[in-house]
């Protein structure tokens, strides 16, 4: 049922300096730490009384009474927002003139700068800034084909080979995902991938539910690619990052999904393809990113750019990696001298100052 | 009712109007495992880990629910 029927149930229909908040409390002794051991969390009462916003008193999941890992017998249900703040096994809940003030509403779900490790955390009320609180989700996606460890043969005779990569894309606070984009070239150039919206808009245009995108390829396309890479774009025109931004609690990554291409020759001659994503979910070891914590190195944004632009010249062509001189239209005077690639290649028609670190 | 109170059974909440809708839920972790190789987070291990798909795709009450 709607949250704000029950709030209009005791007569509070709009916010007020004394009404800012609404908290949730679970049961108590469910956790190790916090007053009474329950886990609490807040939202705005405006969020909270919006009906365009959704939030839902939930007692059934798929037409049945919620199973008990999903909060039996009553749980919060916040659309777009963070399964943190939809508290189960609903005890009780309050309305405020300032946030909750539960253990875990604040030493949980929170996104900090990088440099900001436990020990910082702790020592300088980092947990206590409300700016850090991370509610809306943030938009990501993912590829979920081809898998992990998957291996595509490259026939060599066939005049094309179809293969469809597919994976999902979601976003925050209601939004529609407009696009998803796949890259086979490390992010010089992105191809539009199709969409499947299997859930329609609210009737006030809010989108809950994730899409599906898949993007059909000749498989010859992969055998230069270095890596196979997505992201979502949605209706704030907000995408993702190329880079991971690590913060303590390891939330909010949604980062380009990346999955590195190995290519493969057998004693025939017969190319084949195998792919690793970042990581195996739980205690499986794959990934390209190692299974040990820490293991895996970058040096800092720096250290992936460079990475980028080396990876960006193995795929230069001969006249490339020569930095052949051509006239390049750039400047509203005119054309302008510059060294520039002259294969026309996507990595190629970035900045000049990306062009010299590629050719120097 | 400033200051007050007030207890709900769960029949008084099924019988107040009820509202289905798709939603899909969310870890905030969702691709943590990603973070830990990089550097070891605090954030629990056993949620969210994964790099794979989200964690549900549940939807709530449905109208004319039988009575919990």
């Amino acid at each position: 049922m709607p949250l704000w029927r029950l709030l209009h149930a005791v007569g509070i229909t709009e916010p007020t300096p004394e009404a800012q908040y609404v908290c949730f409390d679970g049961p108590q002794q469910e956790l190790p730490k916090g007053a009474d051991g329950s886990y609490g969390t807040s939202i705005p009462m405006h969020v909270a009384l919006d009906p365009a916003c959704d939030v839902l008193v939930a007692y059934q999941q798929n037409g049945a009474r919620l199973e008990p890992d999903h909060g039996f017998p009553v749980r919060v249900i916040i659309p777009g927002w963070i399964g943190g703040r939809m508290v189960k096994w609903l005890c009780k809940i309050v309305v405020s003139a300032t946030p909750s003030d539960n253990f875990y509403h604040f030493n949980d779900n929170r996104i900090m700068p990088p440099e900001i490790d436990a020990e910082r955390a702790a020592a300088e009320g980092w947990w206590y800034k409300p700016e850090y609180i991370f509610n809306e989700l943030n938009i990501n996606s993912a590829i979920g084909a081809p898998a992990h460890g998957e291996v595509l043969c490259v026939q060599r005779s066939a005049s094309s080979q179809p293969f469809t990569l597919r994976g999902y894309a979601y976003t925050g606070g209601g939004r529609a995902i407009t696009r998803v984009e796949v890259s086979v070239d490390d992010g010089c150039s992105w191809a539009l991938a199709q969409l499947q919206r299997p859930e329609k808009p609210t009737k006030y245009g809010r989108q809950w539910c994730w899409v599906f995108w898949q993007l059909t390829l000749d498989a010859r396309a992969l055998l230069l690619a270095p890596t196979l890479r997505c992201r979502a774009w949605d209706a704030g025109n907000n995408t993702q990052p190329r880079d991971i931004t690590w913060n303590v609690m390891g939330m909010g990554n949604n980062c380009h999904f990346t999955v590195h291409v190995h290519q493969q020759r057998d004693a025939e001659g017969n190319v084949s393809l195998r792919f690793e994503h970042p990581t195996e979910p739980g205690a499986l070891k794959g990934g390209w990113m190692g299974n040990t914590a820490g293991g895996w190195k970058v040096r800092g944004l720096e250290g992936t750019q460079a990475n980028h632009c080396s990876y960006s010249r193995i795929l230069l062509c001969t006249a490339c990696a020569r930095g052949a001189t051509r006239r390049d239209g750039g400047s509203a005077r005119g054309y302008r001298r510059s060294r520039a690639c002259a294969c026309r290649r996507a990595c190629c028609c970035g900045t000049l100052q990306r062009q010299k670190v590629l050719h120097d | 009712m400033p200051g007050g109170s007030r207890t709900y059974s769960m029949d008084d909440l099924v019988a107040m109007p009820s509202h289905t809708l798709p939603v899909l839920l969310v870890c905030a972790g969702n691709r943590r495992k990603e973070e830990n190789m990089l550097k070891q987070t605090i954030g629990c291990v056993g949620v969210g880990s994964s790099h794979r798909l989200p964690l549900t795709f549940p939807s709530a009450a449905s109208p004319g629910a039988p009575p919990v």
